[in-house]
């Protein structure tokens, strides 16, 4: 690997910074099909409470871990060979973007799954303003 | 005369050569994906905005009050602002840019800002819509 001084070269850096735009941008339609798919479509075939769907909430977890997890590697894989303060920014601004999908996965999930495991409570607390 | 329009040609291609020089540089590619990153985790997480704003308001204006569907038309035009930006800094990243991968960056710089006009545009105006109807 090069020093971080000497970066790598222009055309490795742009094709690690596009496979990671790609990445994000596809990360968080991922997120809202799985909480369509995961509401509506299990919803409809009555299988809404069934452990199978408690089970697709642990492979959503699985996906959103890899997926904001691999963003967050390129981000940090472009800022270790930035030379130039915006190369840098751009590096920065990918982990941040890793790290706040894969926040809201884990809340979009959290409240999906908590809504489906315990309907009443949850209702209670959406009524009184507590989420 | 003719000294004079020299002299403005002069000064006009110098400062052409300046701003070309300025968009060719490597750096405002890395310049324009930065900031496009930005917008783009506004507009993806805008939603955001609308749940906090009901969570706010449900309690203090109440369902009906015209104050708080002013404020939801207002957020939802706010909604278009990043989208708009968005899609004329990946247009502007594929015409003034020279790196490889610019179409493609350029691409989902633009398909991001439509789908946000789209559902962002389209959230707000369901927001409206609940607000006066239920």
């Amino acid at each position: 690997m090069k020093s971080n001084q000497q970066g790598m070269d222009k055309d490795r850096f742009d094709k690690y910074l596009f496979i990671a735009v790609i990445l994000g941008f596809i990360s968080l339609k991922v997120s809202f099909l799985a909480h369509f798919f995961g509401r509506e479509v299990f919803y409809w075939y009555s299988v809404y409470r069934s452990t199978f769907v408690i089970h697709f909430f642990y492979i959503q977890y699985a996906l959103s871990f890899l997926l904001c997890g691999y963003l967050f590697f390129l981000g940090v894989k472009l800022l270790s060979n930035a030379n130039t303060l915006d190369k840098r920014r751009v590096g920065y601004m990918i982990i941040i973007w890793g790290i706040v999908t894969f926040v809201f996965y884990l809340l979009i999930n959290e409240l999906e799954r908590m809504e489906i495991k315990n309907p009443e409570i949850f209702h209670t607390l959406l009524s009184n303003n507590y989420l | 005369m003719n000294f004079e329009e020299g002299k403005y040609m002069k000064i006009l291609d110098r400062i052409l050569e300046k701003i070309n020089r300025i968009e060719k540089e490597e750096d405002v590619f890395y310049k324009y994906v930065s900031i496009g990153l930005v917008l783009l985790i506004i507009v993806q997480y805008y939603p955001i905005v609308f749940y906090f704003f009901e969570l706010i308001e449900f309690d203090s204006v109440g369902k009906y009050g015209i104050v708080a569907s002013l404020k939801i038309m207002f957020l939802t035009f706010l909604a278009a602002m990043p989208s708009v930006v968005l899609i004329l800094l990946g247009l502007r990243l594929i015409e003034k840019t020279d790196s490889r991968y610019r179409y493609g960056i350029g691409t989902v710089f633009i398909l991001s800002g439509l789908i946000g006009a789209f559902f962002n545009g389209l959230l707000g105006c369901l927001e409206q819509t609940s607000w006066w109807d239920i």
